[in-house]
C-alpha cells in the first residue's frame, strides 16, 4: 500500500530559533492577551453599563476617586516601556548582560508598579461591598492587578533564570515576548486609568 | 387561514390529551385574544414555509443520495485512490444552482422578517381605548394580583388568580422583589418576565369568556414548576361584580365552627404571613386571604378549592408543594376543621 | 545533528526501520504511570480528553433519561424539585461546557496537528496542563453533585436566583467555579489550535488548501477566544458576589440583573456556533471520503465558517426577548438572527451538491451525515420562527425550545460527532468499528431523537414550560410526554449499541491499515494508529486534497532532528519553511499546575486563603515548568538563530 516517498524540500539549513511572529511564543503571548484584554474590555462595558443606574456620578455619599496618586502611577507605568524597549534591543542583540541588566531593573519597576496599585485602590475611596459603583471599580482595578501580579511572577522568574540558571539560547526570544506583554498591560492600564480616575471628573 | 387553524390546534390538542376530555384552555394555538391569534397566525404562515423548505432539502437529499449515477460519471484512480474525474462544467452549473438555492432562501428569510415585523409592531402598539390596569407581583412561588383604584381601600389584592373583562385591553405593570418570574397565558399572549429592579409592562385583550391557564415561565426556584395562574375571562357586568364583591372586607363567620375557626387563624402562625381584611391579620408575605373562599384553586393554581384540598394543604404544604415557604401547621383535627371552615366562607 | 538520510531529489530508502526506532526514541513517553502522567503527546492527550469528554456525555445522558423517566407521567413522584433542579442543571452544564465544547476541541487537538501533518500540538506542555485541569474541574462537579451540593440555579444559573440572598449555600458556588475552570480550559485550547494552524502547517499547505474541519477549528477558536472570557468574567462577578459581597447584580446597590444575561449570552450564543462550526467542519471533510470528490465550494463554506462567526457574536438578545428589550433593538438581533440562516444554507445546499454529484457510500458515518442533514433543517427553520420577537414570546422557556435547540445541537453536532467517532475510530486504534452495529447505532439514534424531540414542539404550545420538574394532570401534557420518554429509551439503546461497539471492536474490529476510507486528508498518510511522531517525514502538501492531489509519489520534507523533539514551522499564509523549533519534553509540571490551580479554584468557595496558598503552589509549579532541565540544557545548547524578521 504505501506510497512512494519522494523527498522535494529539506529543512536542514533553517534557523532553529527565531524571533517575533516566526515563532510560536509570540503568537501564544498575543494569544492570551487577546483572551485577557476581551475581560477588560467586558469589565469596561459593565462599568457603563452600571452607570446609568446612578443617579449621579459619583453616586450620592461617595467622594470623587483621588486621582493625583494613580496619575503619577500611570506616568510610571508608561516610564517602565523605557526598560521594556531596552529589553527587547538586547535580547534580539543576544547580549545576555544587557538583557539581565533590563531584566534586573523591569523586575524592581514591576515591584514598584504592584505598591503602586494598592495605592491605586486607596484612591478609589470606596470599597467593593459598598455599591455596585465600587464593585465594579475594584474588579477593574483587580483584574490587571492579578495580570500585573502574574507578569512580575513571570519577570522575576526570568531573572532569576538570567541570573542563577542555564540560559538557553530560546530564552532571547522569550525576553523579547516578556517585552510585548509588558507593552499589553500598558496599554491596557491606560483606559482603565482614564475612565476610572479621570472619567467622573470629565463626563 | 385562522378558523381552519384553530380547527387544526384543536385537533392536535385533542389528539394530545387523548382519552383526557378536559379542554385545554392553555394552548397558544388555540387563541383567544388578539395578540394571540396574530401570533398563531404567524405559525401557521411559517409553518408550510418552513415544511416546503425542508421537504425541498430533504427530497433533494434523497434524490442526490439515491439517483443512478450515468456511465460517463466513472472514478478514476488518482494518485492511487478511486477518486471522480473531475467535472468542471457541471460543477459550474452547480454554482448556478446553489446561487439560486441562497438567492431563494434570501428572498424567503426576507418575506418572514416582513411578516413578523409587521406582527410584531401591530403587538406593540398600545391599547387605544381604555385599559384596565391590574398590577402583578411575582412571589416564589404565587402571584399577587392587585387591581389599583385611585382611592386607596377600593383596591383590591388577590392572588393567582386575574379576573378580566372580555373584549377591554388590559395592561399589567408587572414587577417581582425576589428572582425573575415570567407570566405566561398562552391563550391570551406571549410572556414577559418579571425583572427584580425593573417595572414591565404588558397589555392584551381577551375576546372569549372562560378560564385561561398559566404559570411561570423563567425558572424560579424548587416549586417553579407549580407557580400557575388562571385567567377569567368574564363579560364586563361579571366582572364589575366580581371586582366589588372583591372590594368588600372579609365575611363575619356566622355558624360557630367558622367563628372557632377565626379565631385559631389569628391565633396562630397564619397571620405572620397572611392578611384577611377587617381582623387582626395584616402580613404581605403570603397571599392575602381576604376572598380565598371565592377562589377556583389553592396553592397557586396546584389544587382545586375544596374543603379537603385546603385542609391537607395546611397541614402539609410541604408534601403537595415540596420547597414552598409555607411551613406546615400542626392543630389539632377540630382546630383544622373550623380553620377550613372559616376560610372557606370567605367568598 | 546528524544528516538527513536522504537528500532532495532521493527516493526515501524502503528499509526506514532503524529511522523509525530513533524517533520513536525520542517522541515515545516514558513507560509506566510516570510516562502516563507526564506525556505531552497530543495523541495521548486528545485520546483521553475525547474518553472523558464522552463519559461526561453519558452522565449528561443518564441525567437526560432521569429527566425524561421523571417527566413521564403527571406528578410523577421519582425525582422531587430539589433532586431535578440539580439534574437539568447538571445536565445542561455537562453538555454544554464538559461534553460539547470539550469534546471538538479534543477532537481538534487530535486531528489537526495530523491533519496539518505536524508532529505534535503548539505548546504540548499547555495542552496536558489544559486536560488536567479539564479533569479537575469536571471531576469537581461531579463530587459536588454526588455530595448533594450540586448546582440548582440552571446551566445559565440566572441571578438573582443564583445570587447571595436566593441560593445559600455552596451549590451555585460550584457552578460558578466549574465555568472557571472550563472557560480557561477552553481558551488555552483555542490558543493551541490556533499556533498551531497558523505556525505548523506542512509545507505547501497554504490557507486555502488546510481541510474545512481545520479552517472550522481555527474559526471556533478565534470565537473561543472572545467568547469565554464573557462568562468567565460574569461568573467572576456571581462568585464576588456570593462570595465578597460585591454588589453587581443587586438592584437595590445599583446594580442590574440584566447585566448577567447579556454577558452571559454574549458568550451563550457563540457557544452554539463554537459547537456547531466544527462539527460543520466534520461533515465537510468526511463526506470527501464517502463521495469520492473533494467536497463542492471550498470557498464558499470557509466563507460561511467566518461569517457565522461574525454574526454569531451579533444576536445574543435573542434569548433575551421576554426581558422587555426596546422594540428597535429587538428588531435588530431579529434580522441578524434570521440573516444567519444564509450562511447555514450556503453550507447545506454545497454538502447537497457534493452528495448529488458524488458516487455516495453508504457507510455509518455518511447514514450520520445524512441524518445530520434531515434534523438539522429543522433545528434550521424553527430557528428563523424564534427570531421573530413575538412568535418567541410564545415559545420562549418552552419545551419548543427544547426541540429546537436539540434538533440544532443533537442532529447538528452529536450526529456528526458520531458519524467521526466512526470515521477516525480506525485511525485512533488501528481497527474498524462494526459497520453492522453502527446502521443500528444509526437508525436508532434517528427514531429515538424524533420521538423524543419532535413531541415537544407542540407540548410548547400547550403551555409547558423548561425546567418544570412535573405538572398537573389536567394540562393534558401526559401523552406527549410520554411518548418522549420512549424516545428516551430507544435514544439509550442506541447509544449502549455504540459503547458494544467500541468496546468490541477495539479489541477484535476489523485491522483498518492506514486509510482505510481511501480519504484525502494527511492523516490518512500515516499508519494507524500513528506513531509519537506522527510522521516520519514531513508531508509536502501540492493541493487541497492532500492525498489526491499529489501524483504517484507522496512528496515529504527532511531535515528535522531525529536526535530532539522537533518541528517544522512554516508561514502564516502560504506555509513555505521557515524555521525548526524544538518541542519540550515530556513534564509531571503541567499536572502539578493543573493541581495547583484546581487547589486555588476550589477551595476559593471555602476561604479566601485559597488565594495565597493556591498561588504559591501554582508559583513552584510554574518555576518547575520553565525552569530548564539538564536535559533541555543538554538538547537546546546548539542552536542555529535567527535575527531576520524580528
Amino acid at each position: 500500500m504505501a506510497k512512494r516517498e519522494r523527498v522535494t524540500v529539506d529543512v536542514t539549513e533553517l534557523p532553529t530559533i527565531v524571533f517575533g511572529h516566526r515563532g510560536l511564543l509570540w503568537w501564544g503571548t498575543w494569544g492570551f492577551a487577546v483572551a485577557e484584554g476581551m475581560t477588560l474590555v467586558l469589565s469596561i462595558a459593565t462599568y457603563f453599563y452600571l452607570r446609568p443606574n446612578f443617579q449621579s456620578y459619583p453616586p450620592l455619599g461617595y467622594p470623587q476617586p483621588d486621582w493625583i496618586a494613580p496619575t503619577i502611577g500611570m506616568a510610571l507605568f508608561l516610564a517602565t516601556c523605557i526598560p521594556a524597549h531596552y529589553l527587547k534591543q538586547s535580547a534580539r542583540r543576544l547580549d545576555h548582560a544587557a538583557t539581565n541588566r533590563w531584566l534586573v531593573i523591569l523586575s524592581v519597576s514591576a515591584l514598584v508598579l504592584c505598591a503602586v496599585r494598592t495605592v491605586d485602590f486607596y484612591a478609589l475611596r470606596v470599597l467593593w461591598m459598598s455599591s455596585a459603583y465600587g464593585s465594579v471599580l475594584w474588579v477593574l482595578l483587580g483584574f490587571h492587578g492579578s495580570l500585573l501580579v502574574i507578569e512580575a511572577a513571570e519577570v522575576i522568574g526570568t531573572t532569576a533564570l538570567y541570573i542563577k540558571g542555564p540560559v538557553l539560547p530560546r530564552h532571547f526570544p522569550d525576553a523579547c515576548d516578556i517585552s510585548n506583554y509588558w507593552y499589553f498591560l500598558v496599554l491596557s492600564w491606560l483606559p482603565i486609568w482614564f475612565i476610572v480616575y479621570l472619567g467622573p471628573r470629565l463626563w | 387561514m385562522r378558523m381552519p387553524a384553530r380547527s387544526i390546534a384543536r385537533a392536535c390538542a385533542a389528539l394530545a390529551c387523548g382519552a383526557c376530555s378536559l379542554h385545554n384552555s392553555q394552548n397558544a394555538l388555540d387563541a383567544s385574544g388578539p395578540q394571540s391569534g396574530r401570533i398563531a397566525g404567524l405559525w401557521w404562515l411559517m409553518l408550510p414555509i418552513a415544511s416546503v423548505v425542508w421537504v425541498i432539502v430533504v427530497a433533494i437529499l434523497m434524490w442526490g443520495a439515491a439517483r443512478k449515477r450515468s456511465p460517463r460519471e466513472t472514478a478514476e484512480t488518482r494518485a492511487g485512490s478511486e477518486v471522480l474525474a473531475r467535472n468542471d462544467a457541471r460543477d459550474r452549473r452547480m454554482t448556478r444552482i446553489v446561487a439560486g438555492g441562497v438567492i431563494a432562501t434570501v428572498l424567503t428569510l426576507f418575506f418572514v422578517l416582513v411578516a413578523d415585523f409587521r406582527v410584531g409592531q401591530a403587538l406593540t402598539m398600545p391599547p387605544s381605548t381604555k385599559a384596565v390596569p391590574i398590577k402583578i407581583v411575582g412571589h416564589q412561588f404565587w402571584w399577587e394580583v392587585q387591581y389599583p383604584d385611585s382611592i386607596p381601600n377600593r383596591s383590591v389584592i388577590t392572588a393567582n388568580e386575574v379576573h378580566i373583562p372580555v373584549g377591554t385591553p388590559v395592561v399589567m405593570e408587572l414587577r417581582s422583589f425576589d428572582v425573575i418570574h415570567s407570566i405566561w397565558v398562552p391563550s391570551l399572549t406571549g410572556k414577559k418576565d418579571l425583572m427584580p429592579g425593573y417595572t414591565r409592562s404588558l397589555w392584551f385583550r381577551a375576546d372569549t369568556p372562560g378560564v385561561y391557564r398559566g404559570q411561570c415561565a423563567e425558572f424560579c426556584g424548587l416549586e417553579h414548576a407549580k407557580m400557575q395562574m388562571l385567567v377569567i375571562a368574564q363579560t364586563q357586568n361579571d366582572f364589575d361584580a366580581w371586582l366589588s364583591a372583591q372590594r368588600d372586607t372579609a365575611k363575619t363567620p356566622s355558624d360557630s365552627l367558622a367563628q372557632h375557626g377565626k379565631t385559631v387563624f389569628e391565633g396562630t402562625t397564619c397571620v405572620m404571613c397572611h392578611a384577611i381584611s377587617g381582623t387582626t391579620a395584616a402580613a404581605t408575605l403570603g397571599p392575602d386571604l381576604t376572598h380565598v373562599g371565592s377562589r377556583q384553586t389553592i396553592a397557586a393554581g396546584t389544587l382545586r378549592n375544596t374543603d379537603a384540598n385546603l385542609y391537607s394543604w395546611i397541614s402539609d404544604p410541604q408534601r403537595i408543594k415540596p420547597g414552598v415557604l409555607m411551613p406546615a401547621t400542626k392543630l389539632s383535627p377540630r382546630d383544622m376543621q373550623a380553620l377550613v371552615a372559616y376560610l372557606r366562607q370567605l367568598k | 545533528m546528524t544528516a538527513p538520510p536522504v537528500a532532495v531529489g532521493d527516493s526515501v530508502p524502503v528499509d526506514d526501520r532503524a529511522e523509525r526506532e530513533q524517533m520513536t526514541r525520542v517522541w515515545e513517553r516514558k513507560p509506566g504511570l510516570w510516562g502516563w502522567l507526564t506525556t505531552t503527546n497530543h495523541k495521548e492527550i486528545g485520546k483521553r480528553y475525547i474518553t472523558t469528554a464522552f463519559i461526561f456525555f453519558l452522565l449528561g445522558g443518564i441525567e437526560a433519561a432521569m429527566m425524561r423517566a421523571q417527566l413521564s407521567r403527571p406528578e410523577n413522584s421519582f425525582l422531587g424539585p430539589d433532586k431535578y433542579n440539580q439534574i437539568f442543571t447538571m445536565h445542561g452544564s455537562t453538555m454544554m461546557f464538559l461534553f460539547a465544547v470539550p469534546i471538538m476541541e479534543s477532537l481538534g487537538l487530535y486531528f489537526v496537528p495530523l491533519m496539518v501533518g505536524t508532529r505534535n500540538v503548539a505548546f504540548p506542555r499547555l495542552n496536558a496542563f489544559g486536560y488536567w485541569l479539564f479533569l479537575i474541574g469536571g471531576s469537581f462537579l461531579y463530587v459536588q453533585f454526588f455530595l448533594n451540593t450540586g448546582p440548582d440555579v440552571g446551566w445559565f444559573a440566572y441571578v438573582p436566583l443564583s445570587g447571595p440572598a436566593f441560593s445559600p449555600g455552596k451549590r451555585a458556588d460550584t457552578w460558578a467555579q466549574t465555568i472557571t475552570f472550563t472557560e480557561i480550559v477552553a481558551i488555552v485550547g483555542a490558543i493551541e489550535l490556533i499556533v498551531t494552524i497558523f505556525k505548523q502547517r506542512a509545507v505547501g499547505m497554504s490557507l486555502n488548501r488546510i481541510p474545512i474541519f481545520v479552517w472550522a477549528m481555527l474559526v471556533t477558536a478565534f470565537m473561543i477566544m472572545f467568547a469565554m472570557p464573557a462568562v468567565a468574567t460574569a461568573s467572576m462577578y456571581l462568585a464576588l458576589d456570593r462570595l465578597v459581597g460585591t454588589h453587581f447584580f443587586n438592584p437595590s446597590e445599583g446594580g442590574d440583573v440584566l447585566l448577567w444575561q447579556h454577558m452571559f449570552w454574549f458568550f451563550g450564543h457563540p457557544e452554539v456556533y463554537i459547537i456547531f462550526l466544527p462539527a460543520t467542519g466534520l461533515v465537510s471533510t468526511m463526506l470527501p471520503a464517502f463521495t469520492r470528490r473533494p467536497v463542492f465550494g471550498y470557498p464558499a463554506m470557509v466563507l460561511a465558517l467566518v461569517s457565522v462567526a461574525f454574526m454569531a457574536f451579533g444576536l445574543w438578545v435573542h434569548h433575551m426577548f421576554a426581558t422587555g428589550i426596546p422594540q428597535l433593538a429587538a428588531s435588530f438581533f431579529t434580522a441578524t438572527s434570521t440573516m444567519i440562516a444564509i450562511p447555514s444554507g450556503v453550507q447545506i445546499f454545497c454538502w447537497l451538491a457534493t452528495i448529488w454529484s458524488g458516487r455516495p457510500r453508504f457507510a455509518t458515518p455518511l447514514l450520520f451525515i445524512m441524518g445530520f442533514i434531515v434534523l438539522f433543517v429543522i433545528g434550521g427553520v424553527t430557528g428563523v420562527m424564534i427570531a421573530s420577537v413575538p412568535f418567541d414570546l410564545q415559545v420562549h422557556d418552552t419545551f419548543f425550545i427544547v426541540a429546537h435547540f436539540h434538533y440544532v445541537l443533537m442532529g447538528g453536532a452529536v450526529f456528526p460527532l458520531f458519524g467521526a467517532f466512526y470515521y477516525w475510530f480506525p485511525k485512533v486504534t488501528g481497527r474498524m468499528l462494526s459497520e453492522r452495529l453502527g446502521k443500528w447505532n444509526f437508525w436508532l439514534f434517528f427514531i429515538g431523537m424524533n420521538l423524543t424531540f419532535f413531541p415537544m414542539h407542540w407540548l410548547g404550545f400547550y403551555g409547558m414550560p423548561r425546567r418544570v420538574y412535573t405538572y398537573l394532570a389536567s394540562t393534558g401534557w401526559g401523552p406527549l410526554n410520554l411518548l418522549a420518554s420512549i424516545g428516551a429509551l430507544v435514544i439509550a439503546s442506541s447509544v449502549i449499541i455504540f459503547l458494544v461497539n467500541v468496546l468490541v471492536s477495539v479489541r477484535d474490529g476489523a485491522i483498518a491499515g492506514d486509510n482505510p476510507w481511501d480519504a484525502d486528508t494527511l492523516e490518512w498518510a500515516t499508519s494507524s494508529p500513528p506513531p509519537p511522531y506522527n510522521f516520519l517525514h514531513l508531508p509536502v502538501v501540492q493541493g487541497r486534497s492532500a492525498l489526491w492531489d499529489e501524483g504517484d509519489e507522496h512528496q515529504v520534507a527532511v531535515g528535522t532532528s531525529t536526535e530532539r523533539r522537533e518541528v517544522l514551522l512554516t508561514t502564516t499564509l502560504d506555509a513555505q519553511p521557515d524555521s525548526r523549533e524544538s518541542h519540550p519534553h515530556d513534564s509531571i509540571w503541567p499536572f502539578a499546575m493543573a493541581l495547583a490551580i484546581g487547589v486555588l479554584f476550589i477551595t476559593a468557595i471555602f476561604t479566601a486563603l485559597a488565594l495565597p496558598i493556591g498561588g504559591a503552589l501554582a508559583l513552584v509549579a510554574f518555576a518547575g515548568w520553565a525552569w530548564p532541565s539538564s536535559e533541555d540544557v543538554k538538547t537546546e545548547s546548539d542552536e542555529k538563530i535567527s535575527l531576520e524578521g524580528a
